[in-house]
Formats: C-alpha cells, structure tokens, sequence
C-alpha cells in the first residue's frame, strides 16, 4: 500500500507531531514497509478465529469502590510546567 | 409543528454514576471540591501508572441494562478513543466501542397520553475527562483534572424520536430509572447527567434520513426542548431556502436560544480506537447477571402501578409521585401514617409542590418534613384545621422554624373546632348585622358574600369554608 504526503501530513497532524521535510520521503518509505508487513499477515485466514483484545488469557482484574485520601497535590505539581492556584496552565487552546 | 417535515432525533446521554472512587483510579469522586485535589497519578496519566476497573461501575452498568431489558454483554473490552486536548492529559480516552457492556434494549416513553417505545442501541462505560477555564488567566487555559476518571455511562438512543417533547420525555424516563436505580444522582446542573442530540429532518413518509447534526453542551431538561426546536426549525428554513444541511457538531447557546457551529470541518474526528492493552477483558456470567437482576430496586413504572392499586390514587396522581425517587418516598412514608392516602397525594402534589416549585426546591430539600405533613394530613382528617387553615400553615412553617403546632396556635387555627363554635360566631354576626340579614331576606341574595367573610375574618381563615357556606344558608333563612 502507498502512502501519500497527505496521508503522512493527516497523520502528523492528528499526532501533533511536527515532520521535518527532508525526513519525510524516508518516513514514508518506513511506513510502507510497516504496512506491507501488515498485509502480509492480513492474508492468514482468520475467519474461525475469535480476535483477542488482549495477549493474556486473563480477565476481570477489579478494585473494590473505595476512595484514598492523599492527593498530594503540591507534589505532584512539581513537574508542571506552570500552575496557578491549584490549576495548571497551557497555552490557551479554544475549540 | 410543521405538517410537511418529520424531526428523527436520537440522543446521547452521558450519566455520572455515584461511585466514591473513579472509574480506573482510588481517587475521590466528590464535587466542587478545591482543584486538582482530586486529581491523582493515573487521573494526570503519568508515565508508569496503570488503570485498574472499579467493579462497581461494572454493577451498574448492568443494573442500567436490566432495567431496559436489553442484552448484557458477556464480556466487556474498553478502548482507547485518541484525541488531544488539555483536559484529557493521557491524550486518549478510555472508553468502549466493540462489546459494550449494554447492548440493545428499549424504554417506554409517554407524550400526550401516548406511550411509544424508544429503542436503546448501545450503553457502555468510560471516563470522564477534566475541565478547562478558558478565562482565567489572561493568555492561558487553566486545567482542572478533579473530573478527570468520573465513570460515565453513555446511554445511545436509537434515532426514533419524533418531537423536542418526546426527547424531554424520553430524557425524564432516563432520570427516573438512574435515579431509582441509585446509580446516579441525575443532578443536570451540576453535570451530573448531560445530553447531547442528533438532529436531522425529512419529509414525510421517507424511509431515508437526512444529513444530522449534532447539538452538544445541552443542560436542563428546558433547554433541550428549546435546543431541539430551534435546530429543527434552522434545518427546515435551510432546506426550504435550497440549502442543503451539513453535517456537523453545533454548540447550543442557551443565553441567546441559538446553535452554532462548533468543530473547524478541515478535517473529519479520526478518534483511532484501539483495545486499551492495560485493561484485561472483563467476562461477565449469567449467574452474576441473575443476582443483580433479582435485586433490583423497584422501578418507577411498577410503583406508578403498585400505587394506585395499593393507596388507591389516580394514575395522573400516581406518575406524578413517581416522577423522581425522593417524591415516591415522601410520598410512601405520608400515605402509610395517615387514613386517607388521597389526601396525601392531593395535599403533597397540590401546596407542597407548588411551594417547592416556587422556590425552585426539590423535595429533598422542603422545609417540611414528612413529619410535618403527617400532622397537617391529621389534623386535617380530625377536623380540627381546615384546608385553607392548613394552606397557611404550610406556607409560614418555610419561613419560620417554629412547629407545626406552635405555628397553628399563634395564628389561633386551633380556636374553631367544630360546628357549634361556628354557629355561635354566625349568630353573633347576624346579631350584629341585623340590617344586612334583613335585606338578605329581602332578596339581596349578594350580601352572602359578606356574610362569608365576616365569618372567614372572625375566625381567621380556620374555619372550613364550605362547612360555613352550609351553616350561614341554614342560618341566615331563619
């Protein structure tokens, strides 16, 4: 399968990750290889198989419904880039 | 409405459910508290931190589930739903889209006296993400994560709406089963429960539907009326006008009763859902779905029935009672101590809710209690305080802490007993108004009215008025 500069800038962009333009031809190159592999394994016939969602054979790892106390707050602001009054900023993002 | 074009609306509803700890962290689930106190390592989605599944939310999603009679998955998988916004720091969501835990199943809606069945696609499990204020600080978003984590349950319609007040009605239902349920507090001002519409119109008669779109940030039950209504009249003049409807995310502006648009349509939402490899599957067995199916609460619409066959009330009275859990119960608790039940239901839909609704009160909130209304209900019973008596009583007990019975002897409503008081008090007035009862005689038949309030004034309203009507008309044809 190809991949267009298109596909690659509509990756990108829902990734928010920027791509230098001279990377991109091998970027691509990359991707397509990631892909041929993929349909590499889309050819096994899996149809009597039931698709996992997870590679352990395991299920139903709950926690009981009970709240902990100790929100260290300040602590964990620490590494924030910037906070206010309780609240961390980010440059500011209207939808 | 419009003869000529059909509204298809389907919603979704996201509900808050009332767990003390979040969907995949420990921490704390309580509103209005102090920003990001609530907010711990897996809520900020630190690098390291793994989701563990609170097995409440799983409880109540199927509780939900049975109640709608609908299929309940037998096993469960969440996903990972990819967007970046501030508020959402893992930069996914966790929700669910192949096997949700609720399947499809259907509610019964009423509108006019018409009952139609609204079918549910879909209800599954997810996280809440945080909140931004975007005015705060000057040139910044400020980031609250204290919701971050809530467990949500999306409940999906079908599109088999037809009206704004089918969509009200339908979102009442939802209220009511939550509520009942206990797995919610339904609280819509404090975002408890939330709506979002798809709207589209078509003519008549088509099978096919029409380009939707969809109505976010609805918050009252009015307003979802009030939202629905003005897209599907935007729709109509659109189409009417030669244009064609875009499909498209619309913010509803309650302060000017208008939507808007909202998403830049550069590019479609590609969410990349994926099955979330920190959380292991979740298998659910009949077993377990058979106990919490046998221990379901009562649900409104057998109570609307056991109400009127067990107290003996209209089923106009008994839907209202049931229209929220906590009315139902104050109902029940009134009904049972007093003789007669219809009483209950006309006093505590009649005064107490217009009070209630005057003070934009719910009823968890009223200033009188249970307690209080037995007395009135049996006081009113004996026949030693009237209705009007009594109506007065219910309205200076919400601004007095005095009791009920304090309240009744300092506005002297206890003084008339029976009929003999009353006789004697009109036998004073006639005495007194020898000219007035003359001309009354004469034919005046006008100076009835009088008559009634000298004695309503002499007796300060505690007399019951139709007990009066009867005894003057003896009386004054003497």
């Amino acid at each position: 399968m190809k991949i267009s500069e298109e596909v690659l800038n509509n990756i990108s962009s829902l990734s928010k990750i920027k791509i230098d333009e001279d990377i991109k031809p091998k970027l691509i190159e990359d991707l397509e290889s990631i892909l041929l592999m993929v349909e590499k394994m889309n050819k096994i016939d899996t149809s009597k198989i039931e698709p996992m969602s997870h590679p352990l054979d395991e299920a139903n790892n709950l926690r009981e419904d009970i709240a902990m106390h100790e929100i260290k707050r300040d602590n964990y602001q620490k590494s924030a880039p910037q906070t206010e009054d309780g609240f961390y900023l980010t440059p500011k993002v209207i939808e | 409405m419009n003869k000529e074009w059909e509204s298809v609306i389907g919603l979704e509803v996201h509900v808050q459910l009332s767990t003390e700890s979040k969907i995949f962290s420990n921490a704390p689930t309580k509103f209005g508290q102090e920003q990001n106190s609530q907010a711990s390592l897996v809520d900020l989605g630190l690098p390291g931190v793994l989701p563990v599944l609170n097995e409440k939310t799983i409880e109540m999603a199927i509780k939900f589930g049975c109640a709608i009679d609908a299929e309940i998955s037998s096993k469960a998988i969440f996903a990972r739903k990819n967007y970046f916004y501030p508020d959402l720091p893992k930069g996914y969501q966790i929700s669910q889209l192949d096997d949700p835990i609720v399947g499809k199943g259907k509610i019964n809606v009423e509108v006019d006296n018409e009952e139609r069945e609204i079918g549910i696609t879909r209800a599954h499990l997810e996280e809440d993400a945080g909140k931004s204020l975007h005015d705060k600080y000057e040139g910044f978003s400020a980031i609250d994560l204290n919701r971050a984590g809530t467990p949500l349950l999306e409940i999906v319609s079908e599109p088999d709406l037809r009206s704004a007040k089918e969509a009200v009605a339908y979102l009442k239902k939802i209220h009511s089963i939550i509520t009942f349920l206990d797995i919610s507090d339904g609280d819509m001002s404090q975002g408890s429960m939330r709506c979002d519409a798809n709207v589209s119109i078509r003519k008549f008669g088509d099978k096919k539907l029409g380009n939707r779109t969809e109505l976010k940030n609805i918050n009252s039950f009015r307003f979802v009326e009030k939202a629905i209504n003005h897209e599907i009249n935007r729709q109509i003049e659109l189409i009417e006008n030669g244009t064609s409807i875009e499909q498209e995310t619309r913010l509803y502006d309650a302060n000017k009763n208008e939507t808007r648009s909202m998403r830049s349509k550069e590019h479609a939402n590609d969410y990349r859902y994926f099955p979330d490899p920190d959380l292991i599957p979740i298998k659910i067995t009949n077993e377990k779905i058979q106990e919490i199916k046998e221990s379901l609460p009562e649900l409104p619409e057998q109570k609307i029935i056991r109400f009127m066959e067990d107290y003996e009330i209209s089923n106009y009275e008994s839907k209202n009672l049931n229209s929220s859990k906590e009315l139902s119960h104050f109902f029940e608790i009134v009904a049972d101590k007093v003789s007669s039940a219809e009483l209950a239901a006309k006093w505590i839909l009649g005064d107490l809710t217009a009070i209630l609704n005057k003070n934009n009160l719910n009823i968890k909130d009223s200033k009188i209690s249970s307690t209080d209304m037995i007395d009135l209900l049996k006081k009113i019973e004996e026949g030693s305080l009237s209705g009007p008596g009594a109506k007065k009583i219910i309205e200076l007990s919400w601004s007095s802490e005095e009791s009920i019975d304090d309240l009744i002897k300092k506005e002297g409503l206890d003084e008339i007993k029976g009929e003999d008081e009353i006789i004697k008090i009109i036998d004073e007035i006639i005495k007194n108004n020898s000219k007035q009862h003359e001309q009354y005689i004469q034919g005046k038949e006008k100076l009835f009215g009088f008559f009634v309030g000298q004695v309503m004034k002499e007796t300060k309203g505690s007399a019951d008025p139709k007990q009066v009507n009867e005894l003057l008309s003896k009386k004054l044809k003497q």
